[in-house]
């Protein structure tokens, strides 16, 4: 029986995974457009896991044809797919997995739509490059894509080892889905809570006013306050600020039990370490109010630099406060109790959050934009997560490939060999190698016998001319896990292993889903894994 | 058709192993979300012979995640329909599936046996452990896996290299006094628990007293409310008898929300230190005039509530009318996917919410907290799967010491996280064990000839033991199953027999003794049993005494100061495997729910 107003078919299908991302990261998904380059089984894999969840379309781009391997190793390709396009199979075969997701094919190279038309480009959500793609074809993606924000993964996959570069040059997050949002204000009560404090906590020391009962039911939060109240009457109207003053502090809690049992004590002193910190904007908001786009908005800024800026302005009026989140932690306490409680927060949280929306809509006015073109309910979701945004700003392939900053994280990880740096250094010498060679007739190092030996040398050729490049010193002996690196990376002659496909295509997806729905932090900029190890390493190259 | 080139990649990344791989005969247990991910890799890598078996069938929220299904295929067995799908991927691969409990008994210890390697994609406790059991007693590596969310988890199990399943103290599933949920609620899952549990089953399934989840330990603390509770309940029976007349929802309604809290009212204590509850009036409630069920992601107002509540009666009612015309079954359970039955439990938990001046729920957090439901997506188990057959690798390499256990967490700039394998716990009560294979006649042997003939005279065990079958049946207080035979007792082939050693705490003690049951060969009928060669049982290592009854009784058992334990509050907190959402809280039962944080109070009522 269907029921007018009930969950869709749709809804109910996502259910599990509206739980991770809301309905705010579903639209997202669903209105993205993702290009995947080369049909590959880890790309292939990827777009899988994107397809299952609803994205809204993706186009694949290649221009091979099946061959026995490809059966081996991707799932979505099977014996009637034999000499025939692979883009277009694998589009058959995984728009099957989802009705609602449209897929496109494109029997070409990469390189001759960015040669030829590269504005085709500008019209994707997201670019994966999978299989092997040359360093130019890289570059020049990166230098169509990067400026224009979409985000580029260059992914790798042979034999037992992966990579993932993310390029992305500007990607701020507000659900950043920390484990807890709690803020109890402990050394900045504001009014409505101190004058709970002083009502409900006047006797917590008088056994002949208050029953055992009530003394055992206050909320810890009303514990802390008091106990802060009589601390800082002592001690120069300071808050415990180190170690041991919080041992202290936690003792004196202790003197005011009336007995062993007193679970809200407990809670209260089990709360000390965690929530006694004094007041300051966290280093990863504090950057996001510094940035210049927040310092200085334009007509054109998006709406989180917007809210970003009126948020700073509220904190600068607000003694350095960020909005309330409003979040109340459970405890022990009466239920009125704690319902009252909750409502001093939550009456407070509305407050400043109307407040930064007023700011919001006179900066708007400000800039000559509508006052309400931002919805209240964004405004909100800011203001909760004021202290747990976070701003990534990436590199381009360009500057990695050009000048790379980085290369001192590559120069002090060469000498462990057990480094997954080393497995970075062959994976980019095995681009070097198919970049050499004409793009109709390329061969993988390894992938014939006779030539293992010579590759294996080219490969370290490439190596040492990158290290070189990068002005990084080596010696032979730094080098031993490079090698080790570069002989399973020949072994496996270019071959992709089904379940390291598999894994790659489970790691990208879930990276390429945080940066489209733009919740939780993706892995920035470049993840290693080794299956051999069953390691992950993620650097910032 | 079988192509060379298929296995090209494999036979140069994976060399001399590939051969190992293509001998070896699997089992995957579940063919959920890890095991679609995991039959498609084990296929794809080349496995030779695997074997599935799976109870579940189809459903539409599957298809977020477990690609091998599609919406055709909604109903049917989940291991029928992956053995299908899977099939065409690889014709060197031979599939069998099983649509069946792998608890069946005949998947016994020698079926286990004819396996090289199993793999639980499992989202149940006690599946898992049966199956850790089980792979303990055939000596066959067992790789255990899970996921919530974007966290997931590998481990490698071997009997006596590694830690089995049960070395680790699981959580138990949080309960409630019946009290708490029936008379007393102080937060709004307590609601929830009462409209789905016991209002839900007293309208329409089987009633309170049969349901096993509620536990009545501290009923006799409370003697005289439980009396007027049983008797609420039988009042509720009758009005279930009106079910399908016009004034059905009203009767519920006044029942429910005036009549019993008005009763409740009367307990005078209960309320010195409650704030007491308000009776809601069906009458002077506007029930308004919708004309389709509102939103599920904002809370409701309470006309709205009393709207679902009617409409969603009436729906229910309905069907079990339409039951009843067919002359089949009229009971019904929940189920979280059911929307008449999440929207009655949703208005109802919230009426009881504002009666008893509870903050209310939205619908959406509602169905999370009353099915437990376990965030779920495509990407983490695709990425569980992929590491489950890297460590299968080392297994077949017969490397178990590199094989590792891997933590998923893949957030910010960790990925995973892997660490050693642990060697097993000298104590754990499944695998620090004693086995023995007992062959005999169970329609012959009684009980009290296998504690003489066996138990006494050829292992010397002293009268201080106990034996449990699932159960007890056996203490030296409790002999009323003497001389019952085995048959009598439910223990057939391949039963397994606990023998406890209950020597006083100042002697030492045996380790727990196994006992497998065979059934015998009728070649020897006259004699009912063959007397068993005597096995080496060892003592027990010193242990905190508290531990055997902590862990026997079920109950309680976070409060427990061993080294061991604790450094498994730390573990269990990593491992949030799917059946164990539950798992990152300590044992001051706290339940995350959509942020949110509720604290559970002592008692044991089970949600799910
Ligand atoms: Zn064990």
């Amino acid at each position: 029986m269907s029921v007018p107003g009930a969950p869709t078919a749709k809804e109910k299908k996502y259910d599990r995974q509206l739980r991770l991302w809301g309905a705010g990261g579903q639209e997202a998904l669903e209105t993205a457009h993702i290009l995947l380059i080369n049909a590959t089984a880890a790309g292939s894999e990827t777009l899988k896991n994107l397809v299952l969840p609803g994205v809204g379309q993706f186009t694949i781009v290649d221009q091979a044809v099946v061959t026995d391997e490809d059966l081996g190793t991707n799932f979505f390709l099977d014996d009637s797919s034999i000499g025939l396009s692979r883009a277009q199979k694998a589009c058959e075969l995984l728009c099957e997995l989802n009705p609602e997701v449209q897929g496109h094919f494109i029997k070409d190279t990469i390189e001759n739509i960015v040669k030829s038309s590269p504005e085709k480009l500008k019209d994707f959500t997201t670019v994966i490059a999978t299989g092997d793609v040359c360093t130019d074809t890289l570059l020049s993606l990166d230098a169509i894509l990067y400026p224009l924000g979409i985000p580029i993964f260059v992914v790798k996959c042979v034999g037992f080892t992966m990579s993932c570069r993310l390029a992305l040059a500007e990607h701020p997050i507000v659900e950043t889905h920390p484990a807890s949002t709690v803020d109890l204000r402990l050394f900045n009560p504001f009014p409505e809570l101190s004058a709970l404090v002083d009502e409900k906590t006047a006797f917590i020391n008088d056994q002949e006013k208050m029953t055992t009962h009530e003394h055992g039911h206050l909320p810890y939060v009303l514990i802390l306050l008091q106990t802060l109240n009589e601390w800082k009457s002592t001690h120069d109207n300071q808050p415990p600020s180190n170690y041991s003053q919080k041992n202290e502090f936690k003792s004196l809690l202790r003197s005011k039990m009336w007995n062993a049992d007193e679970e809200n004590f407990e809670e209260a002193i089990a709360a000390v370490l965690p929530h006694f910190n004094p007041p300051s904007i966290p280093s990863e908001t504090r950057a996001i109010f510094q940035d210049e786009k927040c310092t200085s908005l334009t007509k054109e800024s998006t709406q989180f630099w917007v809210i970003a800026r009126a948020i700073k302005e509220f904190s600068e009026k607000n003694d350095g406060l960020l909005p309330l989140p409003g979040a109340l932690p459970d405890m022990k306490a009466e239920s009125k109790d704690y319902i009252r409680l909750q409502n001093i927060y939550k009456s407070k949280a509305r407050a400043d959050l109307a407040a930064v929306v007023g700011i919001v809509r006179d900066l708007l006015k400000g800039l000559g934009r509508d006052g309400g073109e931002i919805a209240e309910s964004e405004v909100e979701t800011f203001c909760k997560h004021a202290g747990y945004a976070k701003l990534i700003r990436g590199r381009s392939l360009n500057e990695e490939y050009e000048k790379s900053p980085k290369a001192q994280v590559i120069s002090n990880e060469l000498s462990d060999p057990t480094s997954l740096i080393h497995y970075y250094l062959g994976l980019r010498a095995y681009e070097a190698f198919i970049s050499e060679q004409s793009n109709a007739q390329r061969t993988a190092p390894g992938a014939e016998d006779s030539t293992v030996d010579a590759d294996t040398e080219k490969l370290k050729k490439h190596v040492t001319e990158l290290l070189d490049k990068l002005s990084i010193t080596y010696s032979s002996e730094l080098l031993e896990g490079t090698e080790k690196a570069i002989g399973e990376i020949v072994r496996a002659g270019g071959g992709e292993l089904h379940n390291i496909s598999s894994l790659t295509g489970g790691v990208v997806a879930q990276e390429v889903i945080k940066v489209i729905t733009k919740q939780y932090i993706p892995m920035n900029n470049t993840v290693l894994f080794d299956g051999i190890s069953s390691r992950t390493t993620v650097y910032q190259l | 058709m079988t192509r060379a080139g298929r296995d090209k990649f494999a036979q140069k990344s994976l060399g001399g192993l590939h051969r190992n791989i293509k001998q070896a005969k699997c089992l995957m247990v579940g063919a959920g979300g890890i095991g679609c991910e995991l039959l498609k890799n084990l296929v794809l890598t080349g496995f030779g012979e695997i074997h599935i078996v799976d109870l579940d069938t189809i459903d539409l929220s599957n298809l977020n995640r477990q690609f091998l299904f599609g919406r055709q295929h909604i109903k049917k067995p989940k291991a029928l329909v992956a053995k299908e799908t899977a099939s065409r991927f690889n014709p060197n691969t031979k599939l069998t599936a099983h649509h069946a409990n792998i608890k069946d008994s005949n998947f016994n210890v020698a079926w286990f046996k004819s396996f090289t390697i199993v793999f639980n994609a499992l989202d149940n406790l006690d599946a898992r452990r049966h199956v850790n059991k089980m792979c303990l007693a055939a000596d066959v590596p067992l790789i255990e896996s899970g996921t919530t969310g974007f966290n997931g988890q590998v481990q490698v199990i071997s009997k006596a290299v590694t830690e089995c399943y049960d070395c680790t103290t699981k959580p138990i599933p949080k309960s409630f006094p019946v009290c708490t949920i029936r008379s007393t609620p102080s937060q709004p899952i307590h609601c929830i628990v009462w409209a789905k549990s016991y209002l839900f089953n007293e309208l329409f399934g089987a009633s309170e007293d049969e349901v096993p989840e509620f536990d009545h330990s501290e009923d006799t603390d409370n003697a005289q409310e439980i009396k007027n509770l049983r008797q609420e309940a039988q009042e509720l029976k009758r009005i279930r008898e009106t079910l399908g007349q016009p004034e059905f929802a009203q009767n519920v309604f006044e029942k429910v929300f005036n009549k019993d809290i008005t009763r409740l009212l009367e307990m005078k204590d209960m309320w010195k230190n409650r704030k007491p509850p308000a009776p809601l009036s069906f009458t002077s409630l506007s029930r308004g005039s919708l004309s389709s069920c509102p939103s599920d992601q904002r809370i409701w107002t309470p006309e709205e509530n009393l709207w679902v509540f009617c409409d969603s009666l009436d729906r229910l009612s309905l069907r079990i009318l339409g039951l009843k015309s067919m002359g089949e079954d009229l009971l019904l359970s929940f189920d979280k996917d059911d929307e008449d039955k999440l929207d009655f439990v949703a208005a109802s938990a919230n009426l009881r919410s504002q009666v008893f001046d509870i903050g209310c729920q939205s619908k959406f957090n509602i169905k999370q907290m009353a099915g437990n439901i376990i965030p779920a997506i495509a990407t983490t188990n695709a990425i569980t799967a992929g590491i489950c057959v890297m460590q299968a690798f080392k297994v077949l390499k017969q490397k178990i010491k590199d094989a590792r256990m891997v933590f998923l967490s893949m957030s910010g700039d960790r990925g995973l996280i892997t660490e050693p394998l642990r060697t097993p716990n000298p104590s754990c009560q499944i695998c620090g064990v004693a086995r023995l294979d007992f062959e005999c006649d169970t329609s012959k042997i009684q009980l009290q000839e296998f504690i003489k003939v066996v138990l006494q005279d050829v292992f010397e065990y002293s009268p201080s033991i106990s034996i449990l079958h699932d159960k007890l049946i056996y203490d030296e207080e409790y002999d009323d199953n003497l001389d019952a035979s085995f048959e009598n007792l439910g223990i057939t082939d391949g039963s397994f027999l606990t023998i406890l050693d209950e020597s006083d705490d100042d002697q030492p003690r045996r380790v727990n003794l196994i006992v497998q049951i065979k059934t015998r060969s009728p070649s020897e009928p006259e004699k009912s049993f063959v007397i068993p060669h005597r096995i080496d049982i060892p003592m027990k290592q010193a242990q905190p005494p508290s531990l055997d009854s902590l862990v026997l009784s079920g109950k309680d058992f976070g409060r427990n100061n061993s080294p061991h334990v604790s450094n498994e509050v730390e573990q269990s907190r990593k491992r949030k495997a799917e059946d164990t959402l539950d798992s990152n809280q300590e044992p001051s039962k706290k339940v995350k729910a959509e942020g949110e944080i509720i604290i559970i109070d002592d008692g044991y009522i089970e949600i799910d």
